[in-house]
């Protein structure tokens, strides 16, 4: 009780002091860095469990990629269950002399037959959840298409050969994703409407699903019948396999923001140590006291225990609210990538939050404070004895294994935190490097300065341990900013750049055989090279050397996808452009006629496919088998069709196809596409450079997100140099008083402090470009094999935004010094 | 570990030698110092800057251990103790005056003297502690912080903390060291005039011949040996 008392006394006056001050701000920070992006995350996983039991918007689900037979809706209605058609594919919605790439979503009435569809006058407006589905001639559309096409509620858009009404936004679909999956926006129909649009045909890419929910036991019965005689090409999901993709990218966004959130925590760490230090020393005569007054070692290291443990709750509370209120920016941030009514955070994020900040006092503050229980009690007589100095592995070990928890408990696998830990140290050692090779230069520099920027510099190099510390906690918080904001913009550009002028930026696909000729008399009559068209069929690869693919074993999820995919399959009789022969050889006039295959390399890699091999397809229920005799290496970036699979002549050309091309139309041209479409509706068209916007979009967004987290890395690196200043502050007052004594003006000395901070600011800044730029360059270079011009905007931004944000701080943070009369600081001493 | 002391012997030292390592070798700052303080008498221990006071007194109060040779509190011998155990008696035993006060800057002149109290688990801290403190004259300064107090007055704080708990022992460590004359003398009358009243033990360690001359006895060191064994 005595210690509890005494601790929440200690804790107080400690807390009015200012002593635990930047230890609390370190620990607040790297709690709200945590529990906002924690609150985030949670409420979007909350969204998703909530709607997982809904999210087939039924029980069962058959699916396929040809109609559902006929058959199954019968046998599930006389079974007493209810029943709904979804249709889903892409299309061009057209308005004026807007074209918009989007996904239709058919669907017929009933629809959904678990949860609700939520719907708004307009977009982003207040949800209510829709009574039907909607009217035959109108369609709810999603936010970014009204944004997109410019329109509004009540407006026509022509989609295939009809022209429907937009009747409402649609906020929120039980099977709609939340749009991290979905590239281009839905477009909610009736399926009364799909027979008159002309938009589906044999050879559509359509994916048809038969809705159907019931009573368990019926549901039950249905599925174990389905099961055990479902044909290749129907799937059938019930609601237990939930939306693994929806649940692998909320992961994937949770690990990323947590790493960022992870990279605040252990910067705050180098500030909680430097103040835990700073306040064992003052608290040293203290500890001498109690222990002469009778307090033994155990009863000393409670107090502070437990006043470590106030701080916590105070300062982690304190932490929690603030993430608590900075989670609502990330939701704002990711705006359209998020259901609009999320549901409210739970608190479990807190108690997360609050048990990192114990971890984080335990592994940083605690060693420094635990040594004050050995403090001599004859200190009181002689204050040149103090505690024995801590053994290097208490230290260095607890940080270790706590900055171990901290990652391992952020990143959730072992391997990656090896790894995230790994490459940390590595960039923090090399930034250390840099840091101190920087503070040898200034070293060099300062003797032809003036007095101001003499002592300035002089102090630098005499707190070299703080200097690094401080350089490297903003160099890393700045490097990644500018990797952000500015790298990631350039490798995009630079890719683009890459591309041809004159490289396809259109895609048509879905063109009829016998729509063929219009296409290019299209073409023709604009005055533009009548484009190449290719075949394309939609088959399925069944069996290879005649085993069925079901039993073929692959090594990655990849290959696996691969495997199970429907392929999209052409012919050709000469090598397409964009593709080139690694091994075997392309089949000549009379080996055409045969039935032989050449795949791409990584496809083949990745089921494990030689020259010889046997291919066998289903190709809308017909068998063909073709015999590998080539692989070939296609460049994707040419914006040509191609494909994995392409077959001879002599095996696919008698099959029906539709046909794909591509084409370039310059930027005065690109509106003539919209009298095609007029003319043939059923037609696809993917406009690259929207795509490519509308990607750009998503990475703008996602980074920003990611950007907004570091935000708090760069306040963790401010917090480092007010502790490190905390650290020398009694020193720096000494010696401001002694050269003010001396006859120093305050000018003068402020002059100092400027140039050490601004220094320092310059020299993180310059860290941070140089390694920015180092990263920019291995991913250009390296990763992704694109040429690097550097961008002196990294330059030019780091070092201005290091020098000005460190030296206003640095002077904020020291003035204080330089307005105590110096004798007072010199009777104190 | 009984020791057969004569009667009304509190503390006793037996042959103390306190080494320490220094940069040039072994440093013997105490060495072969006995001696023996009654209970209820007032002790001064004088002699040059640097003749081992401070230490002697660390040693005496458990502080510190010595080198060799042993301490004996109330036929007890102290310094074979371990430093909890120590602690332990000091918080019930023993008080405290020093030189530069150390009051705790974290608590209010009426926390600092509650603070040994609650180490003892005294049943009525607070009220205990605002008796001692009107004793000191310190009644309306009971709940400034130390900062807030003049030199003298937190030199009273601190005698009122040493008595708060009754010991039977006090250790003063040079205690008019940081006072000017007039308050010094002030505070010699009330330290003095507190161990008449709690029939305390008082060892002190001065400089100051005035102060010397009020105990019963002074001992004197020099390079580390008493000059005049008790």
């Amino acid at each position: 009780m005595t210690l509890l008392r005494l601790s929440l006394r200690q804790f107080r006056r400690g807390w009015k002091s200012g002593d635990l001050t930047v230890m609390a701000i370190s620990l607040a920070l790297a709690l709200a860095a945590v529990s906002a992006v924690g609150f985030f995350t949670a409420r979007v996983q909350t969204a998703v469990l909530e709607q997982a039991g809904e999210s087939l918007a039924a029980d069962l689900v058959l699916e396929s990629g040809e109609p559902i037979p006929p058959s199954y809706r019968k046998a599930a209605i006389e079974a007493g269950a209810r029943v709904a058609d979804v249709m889903d594919f892409p299309t061009v919605v057209v308005q004026g002399n807007n074209t918009l790439l989007v996904e239709v979503h058919a669907v017929s009435h009933g629809y959904p037959l678990r949860g609700q569809a939520r719907i708004s006058r307009q977009p982003f407006g207040t949800p209510h959840p829709a009574t039907g589905i909607p009217e035959p001639g109108t369609i709810w559309i999603e936010p970014r298409v009204f944004a997109s096409l410019n329109i509004k509620t009540g407006d026509e858009v022509q989609i295939g050969k009809l022209s429907e009404r937009v009747a409402a936004n649609v906020s929120y679909l039980p099977d709609g994703g939340f749009g991290f999956s979905a590239l281009a926006s839905k477009v909610v129909l009736n399926t009364a409407d799909i027979a008159a649009s002309g938009l589906v045909n044999a050879n559509s890419r359509v994916n048809y699903k038969l809705l159907v929910a019931g009573t368990p036991s019926v549901i039950s019965g249905l599925e174990t019948h389905w099961k055990q005689n479902l044909p290749t090409g129907i799937h059938l999901r019930d609601a237990r396999d939930g939306r693994p993709e929806m649940v692998n990218a909320i992961d994937r966004s949770q690990r990323f923001l947590s790493l960022a959130a992870l990279v605040s925590v252990l910067i705050s760490a180098v500030a909680v140590v430097l103040s835990a230090q700073r306040y064992a020393s003052r608290y040293t005569d203290t500890a001498a006291v109690l222990k002469s007054l009778g307090l033994t070692r155990r009863g000393v290291q409670n107090v502070l225990l437990l006043e470590l443990f106030w701080l916590g709750i105070v300062a982690g509370t304190a932490g929690v609210i603030t993430g608590y209120l900075a989670q609502f920016g990330l939701v704002h941030v990711l705006k359209g990538l998020l259901p609009a009514d999320l549901p409210a955070a739970p608190l479990t994020p807190a108690f997360s939050a609050l048990g990192i900040g114990l971890v984080l006092l335990a592994g940083f503050a605690l060693p420094p404070l635990m040594r004050l229980g050995d403090t001599p009690p004859a200190r009181v007589l002689r204050r040149d004895l103090s505690p024995p100095p801590l053994r290097g592995w208490i230290v260095y070990g607890l940080a270790i294994v706590a900055c171990f928890a901290l990652t391992l408990w952020q990143v959730k696998t072992l391997t990656l935190s090896l790894y995230v830990l790994g490459g940390l140290a590595l960039t923090l050692l090399l930034l250390a490097a840099g840091a101190l090779l920087l503070l040898f230069t200034v070293k060099s520099l300062r003797h032809g300065s003036g007095a101001g920027w003499r002592y300035g510099l002089a102090n630098l190099n005499r707190h070299r341990r703080d200097a690094i510390l401080q350089m490297v906690a903003f160099g890393v918080g700045l490097m990644v900013l500018l990797l952000l904001a500015i790298v990631r913009g350039d490798l995009l550009t630079s890719w683009r750049t890459t591309l041809p002028d004159n490289a396809p930026n259109q895609f048509i696909i879905n063109i009829q055989p016998e729509q063929r000729a219009t296409v290019r008399q299209f073409f023709r009559d604009h005055g533009l090279p009548e484009p190449v068209l290719y075949p394309m069929l939609h088959a399925r690869l069944t069996a290879i050397n005649g085993t069925p693919i079901e039993a073929v074993h692959v090594q990655t999820e990849r290959a696996r996808r691969m495997r199970d995919r429907e392929a999209n399959l052409s012919w050709s009789a000469s090598l397409p452009a964009a593709n080139t022969i690694t091994a075997g050889h392309w089949w000549n006039a009379a080996e055409a006629k045969l039935s032989l295959a050449s795949i791409e390399d990584g496809y083949a890699k990745d089921l494990g496919l030689k020259l010889g091999d046997t291919l066998t397809f289903n190709v809308g229920g017909a068998i063909i088998t073709a015999r590998i005799t080539s692989f070939r290496k296609v460049r994707w970036d040419s914006f040509q069709p191609n494909f994995f699979i392409e077959l001879s002549p002599g095996a696919l050309q008698d099959y029906p196809s539709t046909w794909i091309t591509s084409t370039y139309l310059p930027p005065d041209k690109a509106n003539i596409l919209v009298d095609l479409i007029r003319e043939l509706p059923a037609l696809t068209i993917f406009n690259v450079d929207a795509i490519m916007q509308q990607v750009r979009h998503l990475m703008d967004q996602a980074s920003l997100a990611v950007e907004y987290v570091f935000l708090f890395t760069l306040a963790a690196g401010i917090v480092v140099l007010l502790a490190a200043v905390q650290a020398t502050r009694d020193e720096r007052r000494f010696e401001a008083a002694v050269l003010r004594a001396l006859g120093a003006s305050r000018r003068l000395l402020r002059l100092a402090t400027a140039a050490e901070y601004s220094t320092l600011g310059f020299a993180a800044g310059l860290l941070g470009a140089l390694a920015a730029s180092v990263v920019a360059w291995v991913l250009a270079v390296r990763v992704f094999n694109l040429p690097y011009h550097g961008d002196w905007r990294i330059w030019v931004t780091g070092i201005s935004a290091g020098t000005l944000i460190v030296a206003i701080s640095g002077i904020l943070a020291t003035r204080k010094v330089l307005t105590v009369p110096p004798v007072e600081t010199l009777r104190e001493s | 570990m009984e020791n057969d002391l004569s009667a009304g012997t509190l503390l006793r030292a037996d042959h103390l030698c306190k080494q320490v390592n220094s940069p040039d070798g072994i440093l013997t700052i105490l060495d072969d110092v006995s001696l023996g303080i009654r209970k209820g008498e007032s002790v001064a221990i004088v002699g040059p800057s640097g003749s081992g006071k401070t230490t002697l007194l660390g040693l005496l109060a458990g502080l510190d251990v010595p080198t060799r040779g042993s301490v004996w509190l109330d036929g007890m011998e102290f310094s074979a103790l371990d430093e909890d155990a120590r602690a332990a008696r000091r918080a019930r035993e023993i008080g405290f005056v020093f030189q530069s006060f150390h009051l705790l800057p974290g608590l209010t002149a009426l926390e600092n003297v509650m603070l040994p109290l609650e180490l003892v688990n005294h049943p009525a801290p607070e009220k205990s502690a605002h008796a001692v403190l009107a004793s000191v004259g310190l009644a309306a300064r009971a709940n400034y912080y130390p900062q807030k107090l003049s030199g003298g007055e937190q030199q009273r704080v601190a005698i009122a903390r040493a008595y708060a708990t009754e010991p039977a022992l006090l250790f003063a460590d040079e205690p008019t060291g940081n006072l000017d004359a007039a308050t010094g003398h002030l505070i010699i009358d009330l330290l003095f005039d507190l161990n008449t009243r709690h029939h305390a033990t008082l060892v002190l360690v001065t400089h100051d011949p005035e102060l010397a001359s009020r105990c019963d006895r002074t001992l004197s060191l020099h390079a580390g040996r008493l000059e005049q064994p008790a």
